[in-house]
Protein backbone atom coordinates (compact mmCIF):
# COMPACT_ATOMS: atom_id res chain seq x y z
CA UNK A 1 0.00 0.00 0.00
CA UNK A 2 1.92 3.15 -1.08
CA UNK A 3 2.01 6.26 0.98
CA UNK A 4 0.07 9.23 0.71
CA UNK A 5 1.46 12.27 0.56
CA UNK A 6 -0.06 16.32 0.62
CA UNK A 7 1.91 18.19 -1.77
CA UNK A 8 0.42 22.02 -1.00
CA UNK A 9 1.59 24.96 -3.67
CA UNK A 10 -0.01 27.42 -5.17
CA UNK A 11 1.97 26.89 -8.50
CA UNK A 12 0.72 24.48 -10.45
CA UNK A 13 3.99 23.80 -12.27
CA UNK A 14 5.18 23.37 -9.12
CA UNK A 15 3.18 20.71 -7.89
CA UNK A 16 3.62 18.88 -11.01
CA UNK A 17 7.04 18.88 -10.22
CA UNK A 18 6.87 17.99 -6.61
CA UNK A 19 4.62 15.35 -7.80
CA UNK A 20 6.74 13.92 -10.56
CA UNK A 21 9.48 13.30 -7.92
CA UNK A 22 7.30 12.11 -5.21
CA UNK A 23 5.22 9.78 -7.50
CA UNK A 24 8.21 8.46 -9.42
CA UNK A 25 9.69 6.82 -5.67
CA UNK A 26 6.44 5.19 -5.23
CA UNK A 27 4.55 7.76 -3.42
CA UNK A 28 0.78 8.46 -3.67
CA UNK A 29 -0.15 12.37 -4.01
CA UNK A 30 -2.69 14.58 -3.63
CA UNK A 31 -2.72 18.32 -4.13
CA UNK A 32 -3.70 21.70 -3.13
CA UNK A 33 -3.41 24.71 -4.58
CA UNK A 34 -2.92 26.30 -1.01
CA UNK A 35 -3.33 26.51 2.81
CA UNK A 36 -6.98 26.97 3.22
CA UNK A 37 -7.51 23.90 0.05
CA UNK A 38 -5.15 22.11 2.14
CA UNK A 39 -6.59 22.75 5.49
CA UNK A 40 -10.08 21.43 3.66
CA UNK A 41 -8.16 18.48 2.52
CA UNK A 42 -7.88 17.28 5.95
CA UNK A 43 -10.70 15.72 6.60
CA UNK A 44 -10.10 12.22 8.24
CA UNK A 45 -8.27 10.40 5.23
CA UNK A 46 -4.24 9.30 6.29
CA UNK A 47 -1.65 11.32 4.81
CA UNK A 48 1.99 10.06 5.81
CA UNK A 49 3.67 13.60 5.26
CA UNK A 50 2.75 16.70 3.75
CA UNK A 51 4.76 18.53 1.85
CA UNK A 52 4.41 22.59 1.48
CA UNK A 53 5.08 25.90 0.39
CA UNK A 54 5.33 28.94 2.40
CA UNK A 55 4.09 32.05 0.33
CA UNK A 56 0.60 31.05 -0.79
CA UNK A 57 -2.65 33.30 -1.41
CA UNK A 58 -5.36 32.50 0.98
CA UNK A 59 -3.80 30.90 3.78
CA UNK A 60 0.17 30.83 3.68
CA UNK A 61 2.28 27.86 4.84
CA UNK A 62 3.18 28.71 8.55
CA UNK A 63 -0.68 29.39 9.24
CA UNK A 64 -1.90 26.25 7.45
CA UNK A 65 1.46 24.25 9.76
CA UNK A 66 0.01 25.77 12.79
CA UNK A 67 -3.72 24.80 12.15
CA UNK A 68 -2.96 21.53 10.91
CA UNK A 69 -1.08 20.54 14.48
CA UNK A 70 -4.24 21.99 16.22
CA UNK A 71 -6.12 18.41 14.39
CA UNK A 72 -6.16 15.60 16.60
CA UNK A 73 -5.91 13.56 13.89
CA UNK A 74 -3.08 15.46 11.63
CA UNK A 75 -0.88 16.39 15.00
CA UNK A 76 1.65 14.07 14.77
CA UNK A 77 1.54 14.59 10.90
CA UNK A 78 5.53 15.37 9.60
CA UNK A 79 5.05 18.55 7.87
CA UNK A 80 8.37 19.54 5.53
CA UNK A 81 8.18 23.27 4.22
CA UNK A 82 9.51 23.43 0.06
CA UNK A 83 10.00 27.18 0.05
CA UNK A 84 12.07 29.99 -1.74
CA UNK A 85 12.00 31.65 1.51
CA UNK A 86 15.81 30.64 3.44
CA UNK A 87 15.42 33.58 6.13
CA UNK A 88 16.07 31.81 9.57
CA UNK A 89 13.55 33.97 11.14
CA UNK A 90 11.12 32.52 9.02
CA UNK A 91 12.45 29.33 9.59
CA UNK A 92 12.29 29.92 12.98
CA UNK A 93 8.46 30.35 13.02
CA UNK A 94 8.50 27.66 10.80
CA UNK A 95 9.65 25.21 13.60
CA UNK A 96 7.48 27.07 15.62
CA UNK A 97 4.64 25.93 13.78
CA UNK A 98 5.40 22.58 14.37
CA UNK A 99 7.28 21.71 10.82
CA UNK A 100 9.86 19.15 10.96
CA UNK A 101 12.48 19.95 7.52
CA UNK A 102 12.67 23.20 5.72
CA UNK A 103 13.86 22.60 1.78
CA UNK A 104 14.71 26.00 -0.12
CA UNK A 105 13.51 25.94 -3.88
CA UNK A 106 14.86 24.82 -6.27
CA UNK A 107 14.87 21.76 -5.08
CA UNK A 108 16.63 18.96 -6.22
CA UNK A 109 14.68 15.34 -6.24
CA UNK A 110 16.70 12.81 -4.39
CA UNK A 111 17.26 15.74 -1.83
CA UNK A 112 13.61 16.23 -0.51
CA UNK A 113 13.14 12.71 -1.40
CA UNK A 114 16.08 11.85 1.24
CA UNK A 115 13.80 14.65 3.96
CA UNK A 116 10.52 12.78 3.03
CA UNK A 117 12.06 9.03 3.51
CA UNK A 118 13.62 10.32 6.83
CA UNK A 119 10.21 11.80 8.33
CA UNK A 120 7.46 9.83 6.58
CA UNK A 121 5.31 7.93 9.03
CA UNK A 122 5.22 4.51 8.87
CA UNK B 1 6.37 37.65 -24.53
CA UNK B 2 10.10 38.96 -23.74
CA UNK B 3 11.15 41.81 -22.26
CA UNK B 4 12.56 43.23 -24.64
CA UNK B 5 9.37 43.41 -26.55
CA UNK B 6 7.49 44.45 -23.24
CA UNK B 7 9.94 47.26 -23.17
CA UNK B 8 9.22 48.20 -27.00
CA UNK B 9 5.19 48.30 -26.10
CA UNK B 10 5.55 50.80 -23.92
CA UNK B 11 6.88 54.37 -25.71
CA UNK B 12 4.94 56.00 -23.79
CA UNK B 13 7.67 55.82 -20.99
CA UNK B 14 10.56 56.42 -23.80
CA UNK B 15 9.05 59.60 -24.27
CA UNK B 16 8.42 60.98 -20.57
CA UNK B 17 12.04 59.88 -20.01
CA UNK B 18 12.95 62.03 -22.84
CA UNK B 19 10.90 64.95 -21.85
CA UNK B 20 12.09 64.94 -18.35
CA UNK B 21 15.55 65.41 -19.33
CA UNK B 22 14.63 68.43 -21.90
CA UNK B 23 12.91 70.09 -18.67
CA UNK B 24 14.85 73.33 -17.61
CA UNK B 25 16.43 72.63 -14.09
CA UNK B 26 14.86 75.85 -12.25
CA UNK B 27 11.46 74.52 -12.88
CA UNK B 28 11.39 71.79 -9.45
CA UNK B 29 7.66 72.35 -8.83
CA UNK B 30 6.69 72.11 -12.40
CA UNK B 31 9.26 69.41 -13.48
CA UNK B 32 7.67 67.38 -9.97
CA UNK B 33 4.68 67.19 -10.73
CA UNK B 34 5.12 65.88 -14.29
CA UNK B 35 7.14 63.46 -12.61
CA UNK B 36 3.95 62.52 -10.58
CA UNK B 37 2.23 62.42 -13.50
CA UNK B 38 4.10 60.13 -15.60
CA UNK B 39 4.37 57.92 -12.59
CA UNK B 40 1.24 57.68 -12.00
CA UNK B 41 0.10 57.19 -15.42
CA UNK B 42 2.99 54.86 -16.35
CA UNK B 43 3.14 52.49 -12.90
CA UNK B 44 -0.20 50.80 -13.73
CA UNK B 45 0.91 50.04 -17.13
CA UNK B 46 4.06 48.38 -15.62
CA UNK B 47 2.38 46.56 -13.44
CA UNK B 48 -0.16 45.16 -16.00
CA UNK B 49 2.89 44.30 -17.90
CA UNK B 50 4.47 42.39 -15.05
CA UNK B 51 1.56 40.69 -14.33
CA UNK B 52 1.22 39.79 -17.73
CA UNK B 53 4.67 38.39 -17.83
CA UNK B 54 3.95 36.33 -14.42
CA UNK B 55 0.26 34.72 -15.70
CA UNK B 56 2.16 34.43 -19.15
CA UNK B 57 5.14 32.63 -17.57
CA UNK B 58 3.18 31.09 -15.26
CA UNK B 59 0.90 29.07 -18.07
CA UNK B 60 3.57 28.40 -20.60
CA UNK B 61 5.74 27.06 -17.67
CA UNK B 62 2.49 24.86 -16.19
CA UNK B 63 1.88 23.64 -20.02
CA UNK B 64 5.35 22.77 -20.57
CA UNK B 65 6.00 20.79 -17.10
CA UNK B 66 2.46 19.25 -17.48
CA UNK B 67 3.46 17.65 -20.63
CA UNK B 68 6.86 16.96 -19.72
CA UNK B 69 5.67 15.13 -16.56
CA UNK B 70 3.31 12.91 -18.88
CA UNK B 71 5.97 11.88 -21.29
CA UNK B 72 8.06 10.99 -17.72
CA UNK B 73 4.81 9.04 -16.60
CA UNK B 74 4.62 7.33 -20.31
CA UNK B 75 8.56 6.49 -20.31
CA UNK B 76 8.30 4.92 -16.97
CA UNK B 77 4.69 2.72 -17.39
CA UNK B 78 5.45 1.75 -21.06
CA UNK B 79 9.41 0.98 -20.51
CA UNK B 80 9.50 -0.95 -17.23
CA UNK B 81 12.56 0.02 -17.30
CA UNK B 82 13.51 -1.92 -14.27
CA UNK B 83 15.10 -4.93 -13.99
CA UNK B 84 13.03 -8.44 -14.65
CA UNK B 85 10.82 -6.28 -16.98
CA UNK B 86 8.21 -8.78 -19.14
CA UNK B 87 10.11 -8.74 -21.88
CA UNK B 88 13.22 -10.13 -20.18
CA UNK B 89 10.87 -12.32 -18.33
CA UNK B 90 9.49 -13.63 -21.35
CA UNK B 91 13.08 -14.43 -22.73
CA UNK B 92 14.23 -16.69 -19.59
CA UNK B 93 10.91 -18.23 -19.92
CA UNK B 94 11.74 -19.08 -23.83
CA UNK B 95 15.43 -19.82 -22.73
CA UNK B 96 14.36 -22.19 -19.89
CA UNK B 97 11.34 -23.99 -21.80
CA UNK B 98 13.85 -24.78 -24.98
CA UNK B 99 16.60 -25.63 -22.21
CA UNK B 100 14.30 -28.87 -21.39
CA UNK B 101 14.87 -30.29 -24.93
CA UNK B 102 18.21 -31.35 -24.69
CA UNK B 103 16.74 -33.07 -21.75
CA UNK B 104 14.13 -34.76 -23.82
CA UNK B 105 15.97 -36.41 -25.76
CA UNK B 106 18.36 -37.74 -23.10
CA UNK B 107 15.37 -39.39 -21.64
CA UNK B 108 15.02 -41.00 -25.54
CA UNK B 109 18.41 -42.06 -25.57
CA UNK B 110 18.17 -43.97 -22.13
CA UNK B 111 14.86 -45.57 -23.65
CA UNK B 112 17.16 -46.72 -26.47
CA UNK B 113 19.52 -48.58 -24.11
CA UNK B 114 16.89 -49.95 -22.63
CA UNK B 115 15.52 -51.51 -25.68
CA UNK B 116 18.87 -53.01 -26.76
CA UNK B 117 19.09 -54.69 -23.74
CA UNK B 118 15.72 -56.27 -24.89
CA UNK B 119 17.51 -57.16 -28.10
CA UNK B 120 20.47 -58.57 -26.67
CA UNK B 121 18.37 -61.22 -24.52
CA UNK B 122 16.25 -61.95 -27.70
CA UNK B 123 19.70 -62.66 -29.34
CA UNK B 124 20.36 -64.94 -26.32
CA UNK B 125 17.03 -66.47 -27.10
CA UNK B 126 18.69 -67.76 -30.49
CA UNK B 127 21.32 -69.15 -28.84
CA UNK B 128 19.10 -71.47 -26.72
CA UNK B 129 17.23 -72.06 -30.12
CA UNK B 130 20.43 -73.61 -31.21
CA UNK B 131 20.36 -76.06 -28.06
CA UNK B 132 17.05 -77.18 -28.75
CA UNK B 133 18.20 -77.96 -32.47
CA UNK B 134 20.89 -80.35 -31.31
CA UNK B 135 18.51 -81.70 -28.48
CA UNK B 136 15.76 -82.59 -31.45
CA UNK B 137 18.66 -84.05 -33.42
CA UNK B 138 20.21 -86.33 -30.78
CA UNK B 139 16.32 -88.08 -30.19
CA UNK B 140 16.38 -88.48 -34.15
CA UNK B 141 19.53 -90.47 -33.78
CA UNK B 142 18.45 -92.35 -30.44
CA UNK B 143 15.44 -93.23 -32.77
CA UNK B 144 17.65 -94.31 -35.69
CA UNK B 145 20.07 -96.69 -32.89
CA UNK B 146 16.48 -98.06 -31.42
CA UNK B 147 14.90 -99.44 -34.63
CA UNK B 148 18.08 -100.94 -35.77
CA UNK B 149 18.45 -102.49 -32.34
CA UNK B 150 14.53 -104.03 -32.66
CA UNK B 151 15.23 -105.03 -36.22
CA UNK B 152 18.57 -107.18 -34.69
CA UNK B 153 16.31 -108.26 -31.92
CA UNK B 154 13.46 -109.42 -34.36
CA UNK B 155 16.31 -111.30 -36.74
CA UNK B 156 17.63 -112.94 -33.29
CA UNK B 157 13.79 -113.86 -32.73
CA UNK B 158 13.57 -115.72 -35.72
CA UNK B 159 16.48 -117.81 -35.30
CA UNK B 160 15.36 -118.79 -32.33
CA UNK B 161 12.35 -120.66 -34.00
CA UNK B 162 8.93 -121.50 -31.49
CA UNK B 163 10.77 -119.90 -27.96
CA UNK B 164 11.71 -116.12 -29.72
CA UNK B 165 8.12 -115.74 -31.00
CA UNK B 166 7.07 -113.72 -27.62
CA UNK B 167 10.57 -111.86 -28.13
CA UNK B 168 9.43 -110.91 -31.74
CA UNK B 169 6.40 -109.38 -30.42
CA UNK B 170 8.28 -107.24 -28.15
CA UNK B 171 10.89 -106.25 -30.93
CA UNK B 172 8.07 -105.27 -33.14
CA UNK B 173 6.38 -102.99 -30.30
CA UNK B 174 10.16 -101.71 -30.03
CA UNK B 175 10.58 -100.98 -33.70
CA UNK B 176 7.18 -99.43 -33.48
CA UNK B 177 7.93 -96.94 -30.97
CA UNK B 178 11.56 -96.22 -32.09
CA UNK B 179 9.38 -94.87 -35.46
CA UNK B 180 7.18 -92.89 -33.23
CA UNK B 181 10.12 -91.36 -31.39
CA UNK B 182 11.64 -90.64 -34.95
CA UNK B 183 8.52 -88.77 -36.08
CA UNK B 184 8.31 -86.43 -32.63
CA UNK B 185 12.00 -85.69 -33.25
CA UNK B 186 11.60 -85.13 -36.38
CA UNK B 187 8.57 -82.88 -35.54
CA UNK B 188 10.43 -81.19 -32.61
CA UNK B 189 13.13 -80.32 -34.93
CA UNK B 190 10.20 -78.60 -37.79
CA UNK B 191 8.83 -76.19 -34.79
CA UNK B 192 12.47 -75.72 -33.34
CA UNK B 193 13.22 -74.40 -36.66
CA UNK B 194 10.14 -72.44 -37.44
CA UNK B 195 10.70 -70.81 -33.68
CA UNK B 196 14.42 -70.07 -34.74
CA UNK B 197 13.50 -68.15 -38.26
CA UNK B 198 11.17 -66.39 -36.10
CA UNK B 199 13.48 -65.33 -33.66
CA UNK B 200 15.89 -64.41 -36.04
CA UNK B 201 13.46 -62.17 -38.40
CA UNK B 202 12.55 -60.46 -34.84
CA UNK B 203 16.16 -59.77 -34.33
CA UNK B 204 16.82 -58.44 -37.47
CA UNK B 205 14.14 -56.30 -36.98
CA UNK B 206 15.05 -54.91 -34.10
CA UNK B 207 17.94 -54.40 -35.52
CA UNK B 208 16.54 -52.30 -38.12
CA UNK B 209 14.85 -49.83 -35.89
CA UNK B 210 17.24 -49.29 -33.80
CA UNK B 211 19.24 -48.24 -36.55
CA UNK B 212 16.73 -46.16 -37.74
CA UNK B 213 15.58 -44.74 -34.34
CA UNK B 214 19.89 -43.68 -33.70
CA UNK B 215 19.28 -41.63 -37.19
CA UNK B 216 16.52 -40.20 -35.97
CA UNK B 217 17.47 -39.24 -32.42
CA UNK B 218 20.74 -38.02 -34.01
CA UNK B 219 19.01 -35.77 -36.66
CA UNK B 220 16.63 -34.96 -33.66
CA UNK B 221 20.17 -33.92 -31.25
CA UNK B 222 21.19 -32.03 -34.78
CA UNK B 223 18.20 -30.00 -35.16
CA UNK B 224 17.58 -28.86 -31.47
CA UNK B 225 21.38 -27.68 -31.37
CA UNK B 226 20.95 -25.74 -34.32
CA UNK B 227 17.49 -24.37 -33.08
CA UNK B 228 19.16 -23.64 -29.70
CA UNK B 229 22.01 -21.77 -31.01
CA UNK B 230 19.66 -19.75 -33.10
CA UNK B 231 17.61 -19.14 -30.05
CA UNK B 232 20.25 -17.84 -28.33
CA UNK B 233 21.90 -15.56 -30.56
CA UNK B 234 18.44 -14.04 -31.56
CA UNK B 235 17.76 -13.49 -27.74
CA UNK B 236 21.33 -11.83 -27.14
CA UNK B 237 20.26 -9.96 -30.27
CA UNK B 238 16.73 -8.82 -28.07
CA UNK B 239 18.65 -8.49 -25.05
CA UNK B 240 21.09 -6.03 -26.47
CA UNK B 241 18.24 -4.17 -28.53
CA UNK B 242 15.95 -4.67 -25.11
CA UNK B 243 18.70 -2.98 -22.63
CA UNK B 244 19.60 0.03 -25.48
CA UNK B 245 16.26 1.18 -25.63
CA UNK B 246 15.95 0.65 -21.34
CA UNK B 247 19.04 2.68 -21.39
CA UNK B 248 17.81 5.65 -23.98
CA UNK B 249 14.36 5.73 -22.04
CA UNK B 250 16.28 5.97 -18.78
CA UNK B 251 18.34 8.41 -19.80
CA UNK B 252 15.40 10.47 -21.43
CA UNK B 253 13.22 10.19 -18.67
CA UNK B 254 16.26 11.75 -16.41
CA UNK B 255 16.39 14.46 -18.73
CA UNK B 256 12.86 15.30 -18.81
CA UNK B 257 13.17 14.54 -14.62
CA UNK B 258 16.27 17.21 -14.92
CA UNK B 259 13.86 19.48 -17.33
CA UNK B 260 11.18 20.01 -14.55
CA UNK B 261 13.25 20.42 -11.80
CA UNK B 262 15.42 22.95 -14.32
CA UNK B 263 11.70 24.78 -14.63
CA UNK B 264 11.51 25.63 -11.02
CA UNK B 265 12.77 29.02 -12.13
CA UNK B 266 9.30 30.01 -12.57
CA UNK B 267 8.48 29.71 -9.32
CA UNK B 268 11.29 32.43 -8.25
CA UNK B 269 10.72 34.37 -11.17
CA UNK B 270 7.02 34.94 -10.50
CA UNK B 271 7.42 35.83 -6.61
CA UNK B 272 10.45 38.02 -7.77
CA UNK B 273 8.06 40.02 -10.26
CA UNK B 274 5.17 39.85 -7.63
CA UNK B 275 7.38 41.91 -5.18
CA UNK B 276 7.73 44.51 -7.84
CA UNK B 277 4.34 44.08 -9.08
CA UNK B 278 3.11 45.18 -5.47
CA UNK B 279 5.93 47.60 -5.17
CA UNK B 280 5.21 49.48 -8.42
CA UNK B 281 1.54 49.41 -7.50
CA UNK B 282 1.98 51.14 -4.25
CA UNK B 283 4.41 54.00 -5.51
CA UNK B 284 1.43 54.67 -8.12
CA UNK B 285 -0.79 55.03 -5.08
CA UNK B 286 1.82 56.91 -2.94
CA UNK B 287 1.78 59.41 -5.72
CA UNK B 288 -2.10 59.64 -6.49
CA UNK B 289 -2.49 60.27 -2.40
CA UNK B 290 0.47 62.70 -2.31
CA UNK B 291 1.79 60.57 0.53
CA UNK B 292 5.25 60.17 -1.00
CA UNK B 293 7.90 58.53 1.94
CA UNK B 294 11.49 58.66 2.09
CA UNK B 295 13.27 56.87 -0.12
CA UNK B 296 15.48 54.88 2.95
CA UNK B 297 11.85 53.81 4.42
CA UNK B 298 10.48 52.80 0.87
CA UNK B 299 13.79 50.35 0.00
CA UNK B 300 13.12 48.99 3.62
CA UNK B 301 9.61 48.43 3.12
CA UNK B 302 10.64 46.57 -0.26
CA UNK B 303 13.22 44.53 0.98
CA UNK B 304 10.84 42.92 3.80
CA UNK B 305 8.94 41.89 1.19
CA UNK B 306 11.92 39.72 -0.65
CA UNK B 307 11.48 35.84 -0.26
CA UNK B 308 14.53 34.87 -1.67
CA UNK B 309 18.64 35.37 -1.42
CA UNK B 310 18.68 36.88 -5.04
CA UNK B 311 16.59 39.30 -4.13
CA UNK B 312 18.38 40.51 -1.29
CA UNK B 313 21.56 40.36 -3.45
CA UNK B 314 20.12 42.64 -6.05
CA UNK B 315 18.79 44.91 -4.04
CA UNK B 316 22.45 45.29 -2.38
CA UNK B 317 23.82 45.23 -6.27
CA UNK B 318 26.03 42.46 -5.88
CA UNK B 319 25.84 40.16 -9.02
CA UNK B 320 25.80 36.61 -9.65
CA UNK B 321 23.58 35.73 -6.94
CA UNK B 322 23.75 32.12 -5.83
CA UNK B 323 20.79 30.51 -4.74
CA UNK B 324 20.95 27.79 -2.08
CA UNK B 325 19.64 24.97 -3.57
CA UNK B 326 18.00 22.12 -2.08
CA UNK B 327 19.67 23.53 1.40
CA UNK B 328 17.74 21.30 3.84
CA UNK B 329 17.50 22.17 7.53
CA UNK B 330 15.78 19.25 9.94
CA UNK B 331 14.19 20.76 12.94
Amino acid sequence: MPKTILVVDDSTSFRQVVGMALQGAGYEVVEACDGRDALSKLDGRKFHLIVSDVNMPNMDGISFAKAAKELPAYKFTPIVMLTTVSGDDMKAQGKAAGVRAWVVKPFQPPVLLDAVAKLVLP
Amino acid sequence: MGWNSLRQDSPSVAVAEAELAQAPETCVDSRGTRLEDLVSGVAPVWTRHMGLVRSETETAITNLSGRFSAMLQNLRGAANLMPGSADQMMLDHLRESLANLPQALTSLEESKVARELFLAKIEMLGTSVGDLHTLAESVRKLAAQTNLLALNAAIEAARSGEAGKGFAVVAAEVRELSKLSAETGAEIRRKVDAFAASVQTAIVTAGDLTRKEQALLGQAERTVAVTLEEFERRTKDAEIRISGIRSTGIEVAQAIEQVLVDLQFQDRVSQILANVENDTRRLAVAIAQDDLPDTAAWLSRLEAGYTTSEQEQAHAGTANSVNESSSVTFF
